[in-house]
């Protein structure tokens, strides 16, 4: 057995080749971009790009847009499928076709239903006709800034069922006589809820939570769908920032950029790495 | 206890129906000719002015499920007098079937030497694949743009193909699901005699089917939907899979849009009506486990 092991590396070797041209290594190397200077002679600049990035007006505002909507989005998206998915494991019959419909949106190409939006949200679209007839000012109505709350609402049409997925399967982990032991007692669904599904779940919820994170990037194509590539200024993405830094060719902007907000994501994906392998550990 | 499974499932039939409306709007638009669609949907007629903001004086869209005349007038459009689309829909194939071949063969035979090899830093490199899993397009698109330079394929479709094919989600997934494989299985088939070669093909490959099909399921989703890399890489608007041109027909011809969107929307509910079980595996598995 022990003497095939070279063996394996030839089964691995494609993929690693793979990973490591198009990803690790020129990523390495854009460590080299990133701090010579904008000019073109190559000259080494040190930190000046990060500096220049950090401080330029569109990177903070596309920043500070980015924090917002994964602020929004996030959190809501998680109640909500957290909500949907004990729904479902209590519902009665008929919960194979209602998962399935549930989960039609995560295979919806976005631009296919682009018109169903502009249709809804657009200033003379259905949502704002309805408000006005209920009695809204038309000054609240028509005010332009529903922009985020809008992408806040088509994100998560698109992606709470990935959350309920992921929630069902650490939903069905708990066993049922825990559930019956607390009713014994006489316990309620809040505190059934609070006493079992809640600490068994968490594990599972900083699962979603990383997950939540990591997706919410996925944003920009519904932004792309409906604002194109110049989108208003209230939700200028970081992902529009950096597609403009392609367009513009500009290698040592673009790869400071890069390296900001992989320092920044890395470092919130350590923190919840930690903090699940706690949670995982107390619980399991 | 019966009245729990009431208010339960109506919550649920509630939420399946938001799911599924926008998909049936687009459905049943589709078969309205496109003098219909322009009167209902225009966005003309808006007042300048914010002192006319009264509902009596805006031209609000006719919101509708029924057309007037059921025609269909915008498939023969599409069929027969746009091959643009039909090519930009083949775009689109020509850049997914690749990556998904691709995937399904490299991905399970990485995870399976990943599995079996001898090494103190093996686990870096597992945790590597996983780094580069999360990160955001718009991140990992950087050392994409830079070696595609390197290489010389901007603007071809290899610089989408290629990533992607390499995208270390299925290594992670084929492995999530061989750590619970038997190893008897695999010491069992060595000690009948079979090379690691024989113990791949004949024991370990057929049992990951099932993630195999995940795999796809989820790869296809993702990559039928391509966006963010091809406003980066394609330039030529004939070139660019349909799903980056279908922002654009929402605004260049209305009156086909319904048409094209039900059109490109067809392969993907394909795909998940035949893997909807799959997908739900992959899901699951996808979920990082510390």
């Amino acid at each position: 057995m022990k003497k095939h092991t070279f063996i394996y590396w030839l089964f691995l070797l494609p993929s690693l080749l793979g990973v490591a041209l198009f990803y690790v290594f020129p990523f390495l190397f854009s460590l080299y971009y990133a701090t010579v200077d904008n000019l073109g002679d190559m000259r080494f600049a040190g930190l000046e790009n990060f500096a220049d990035t950090l401080s330029n007006p569109l990177f903070q505002q596309a920043a500070g847009n980015t924090l917002l909507f994964i602020g929004l989005c996030v959190p809501l998206g998680m109640v909500l499928a957290l909500f949907l998915s004990i729904c479902l494991q209590r519902m009665g019959r008929g919960r194979v076709p209602a998962t399935l419909a549930l989960l039609i949106p995560l295979v919806v190409p976005s631009g296919s239903i682009v018109y169903f939006w502009k249709v809804l949200f657009d200033q003379n679209g259905l949502l704002r006709k309805l408000l006005l007839q209920a009695g809204f000012s038309p000054e609240i109505v028509f005010q332009n800034s529903w922009a985020m709350g809008i992408l806040v609402a088509v994100f998560l049409w698109k992606n709470v069922s990935y959350n309920i997925v992921l929630f069902w399967s650490g939903l069905v982990w708990i066993p049922k006589t825990y559930y019956e032991q607390m009713a014994l007692e006489g316990a309620g669904a809040w505190r059934q809820f609070i006493n079992v599904t809640w600490v068994y779940l968490s594990p599972t919820t900083f699962v979603v939570l990383l997950m939540s994170i990591v997706n919410s990037f996925k944003v920009f194509k519904e932004i792309y769908m409906l604002y194109g590539p110049y989108p208003s200024t209230d939700i200028y993405m970081l992902q529009h920032y950096m597609n403009n830094q392609f367009q513009s060719l500009s290698l040592p902007q673009l790869c400071s950029g890069a390296y900001i907000l992989f320092l920044a994501v890395s470092l919130v994906l350590l923190v919840l790495f930690r903090l699940q392998k706690r949670v995982t550990d107390t619980y399991q | 206890m019966k009245s729990k499974h009431i208010w339960a499932g109506t919550i649920i039939w509630l939420a399946a129906a938001v799911a599924l409306f926008p998909v049936i709007f687009i459905a049943a638009n589709s078969f309205m000719g496109g003098g219909e669609i322009v009167s209902r949907y225009s966005p003309e007629m808006l007042p300048t002015n914010a002192g006319d903001f009264t509902s009596h004086n805006i031209h609000f869209v006719r919101f509708g499920l029924i057309p007037q005349e059921p025609t269909l007038e915008q498939y023969r459009r599409l069929l027969l007098e746009s091959p643009g689309y039909l090519r930009m829909f083949w775009n689109s194939v020509l850049i997914v079937a690749p990556v998904l071949l691709g995937q399904c063969v490299l991905a399970p035979l990485a995870a399976y030497g990943l599995e079996n090899i001898r090494w103190k830093y093996k686990e870096a490199i597992f945790f590597t694949y996983i780094v580069v899993m999360l990160m955001p397009t718009q991140l990992s698109l950087v050392p994409n743009f830079i070696v595609a330079g390197w290489l010389n394929i901007r603007d071809s479709y290899l610089a989408i193909i290629l990533p992607a094919l390499f995208h270390p989600l299925g290594v992670f997934l084929v492995r999530q699901q061989l750590i619970s494989f038997p190893k008897e299985c695999m010491e069992a088939a060595a000690l009948d005699g079979a090379g690691p070669f024989r113990t791949y093909s004949s024991v370990v490959r057929p049992n990951l089917n099932s993630v195999v099909a995940a795999l796809l399921v989820l790869l296809f989703a993702d990559n039928w939907n391509v966006i963010d890399q091809a406003v980066v890489f394609i330039g030529q608007t004939y070139r660019n899979p349909l799903s980056v041109y279908l922002g654009n027909v929402v605004t260049d011809e209305p009156g086909m849009f319904f048409a094209v969107s039900v059109f490109y929307l067809i392969p993907a509910l394909l795909v998940f009506l035949f893997g909807q079980e799959h997908l739900t595996e992959g899901i699951a598995l996808s979920g990082l486990k510390a």
